[in-house]
């Protein structure tokens, strides 16, 4: 064992993780190295460090206040989630969505959407297709063009759609954004907004970097939601959620 | 006299499912300080945090028909109370300038506020402050991916594979995110454990 191995093992040694080989080599390295010795005594002290940090201390009113919390979550009474629709499989559907839609980029006006408040301005219900064009022609590009690729950061997504278990199947979500002040919706399963991301980085050099975090109270699914996006100078893009 | 505190925190989550409040007590004095401890830790605003907690036993409450009885109730807690408190830091950053890492370490003076009384001079206890915010600073200032692993191990003693399942990630990442982020804080801490 080197160094730089030995170093990978300093917590599974401190844990005391590591299989009966490994723990053997590990000494062994340790024992020949004043260097890595030096470093595992300091890895050792930092870790007790950490973990001998106080807990906070106890608000005595805790329960009190949550009783509290649980009486006043009886009385609201959740306002119902409107649902956009959409995904059309007949092309005649698709083609008049697209009619309607490029009426609304007609009409709509291209400003820059209330970022602080969070407003919907204007909300557009279209189906994958349909938003692809419009996407594609609000960025003035087109399938054809070869254009720069940019990262997706979907290997842990991708990692729960190819896990086998209780956490499949995974419902039908939602992916919202924006672009140029409209607000586009397009609901689906993962891998359709994911092929969907993908166009629009293809498309516009925007930068999505996504988060996966399963939904702690379904076990099914997933949440995805933007870190940071990096708008193409020539169109701008605001992910704003994607739900599954 | 209740049997409540002889319950696994599975029972105790099937009887709230049957509607029974006295069983969400248990669960929350048994969770309580775990999980103001763990959200605590990433925004190091102990108001904010025991706020939040409260927020996570509400919907362990709301949600508990949705509890899956073959899973873990401690990994489903923690992963609320994580996504919770993930939501706040982003609200944070996304309506405050400052609120950064940066911002993060800043507040993260406050730790300070729990210390424990141990009877020691003035002198040390000023030591002992000073280097809880420097632990604390330094955790807070972690990488994010690192930082979760750290906390739920470290300080929360959880084990590797509630580190994974509460992450939804491979029992390998789970060691190597450890591994990364403590190296990281020794690297940070050095200066405070070489003498």
């Amino acid at each position: 064992m080197n160094c730089k191995a030995a170093r990978k093992f300093f917590s599974a040694a401190f844990d005391a993780e590591l299989s009966v080989s490994e723990e053997r080599e590990f000494k062994e390295h340790l024992a020949g190295c004043s260097v890595c010795s030096r470093e595992f005594d300091l890895f050792a002290k930092s870790v007790n460090l950490v973990t001998s940090l106080p807990r906070p201390p106890a608000d005595p009113l805790f329960e009190q206040k949550l009783i509290h919390a649980l009486s006043a979550e009886k009385a609201v009474t959740r306002r119902p989630q409107p649902r956009v629709s959409l995904l059309t499989p007949r092309p005649a559907v698709a083609f008049v969505t697209v009619l309607v839609l490029v009426g609304l980029l007609v009409m709509v006006p291209w400003s820059q959407p209330d970022w602080e408040s969070g407003l919907v301005t204007r909300e557009l219900a279209v189906s994958e297709r349909a938003m692809n064009e419009f996407i594609a022609a609000q960025l003035g590009v087109h399938e054809s063009d070869n254009v720069q690729v940019a990262s997706l950061a979907t290997s842990n997504l991708n990692d729960v759609l190819d896990s086998p278990g209780e956490r499949q199947p995974i419902s039908d979500g939602e992916l919202s954004f924006w672009v140029r002040g409209a607000r586009v919706t397009s609901t689906g399963q993962p891998g359709d907004a994911i092929s969907l991301l993908n166009d629009i980085a293809n498309r516009s050099g925007a930068v999505f970097e996504i988060e996966f975090v399963l939904d702690p109270f379904l076990f099914e699914g997933a949440e995805v939601r933007r870190l940071d996006t990096r708008p193409a100078s020539a169109a701008e893009i605001e992910l704003v959620s994607m739900t599954f | 006299m209740s049997d409540l505190d002889r319950r696994t925190d599975e029972e105790l989550m099937n009887l709230c499912v049957e509607g029974s409040e006295e069983a969400l007590g248990e669960l929350v004095k048994r969770y309580k300080p775990r999980i103001v401890s763990v959200i605590y830790r990433y925004i190091n605003d102990p108001i904010r945090a025991e706020e939040i907690a409260q927020e996570v036993f509400v919907r362990v409450w709301v949600h508990r028909e949705k509890y899956r009885r073959t899973a873990r109730f401690s990994t489903w807690i923690f992963t609320i109370a994580l996504n919770l408190t993930k939501n706040e830091i982003r609200y944070r950053v996304r309506h405050s300038k400052v609120m950064s890492i940066e911002g993060l370490k800043e507040i993260g003076s406050n730790v300070g506020f729990f210390l424990k009384d141990r009877s020691r001079g003035p002198e040390e206890k000023l030591e002992e402050r000073e280097l809880q915010e420097v632990v604390g600073n330094a955790i807070a200032s972690l990488p994010p991916k690192y930082r979760d692993a750290v906390v739920l191990r470290d300080i929360e003693g959880l084990s590797y594979e509630e580190v994974g399942e509460i992450l939804s990630i491979p029992g390998g990442t789970v060691r190597s995110r450890i591994n990364r982020g403590r190296l990281i804080l020794k690297k940070k801490l050095e200066p405070y454990v070489s003498c």
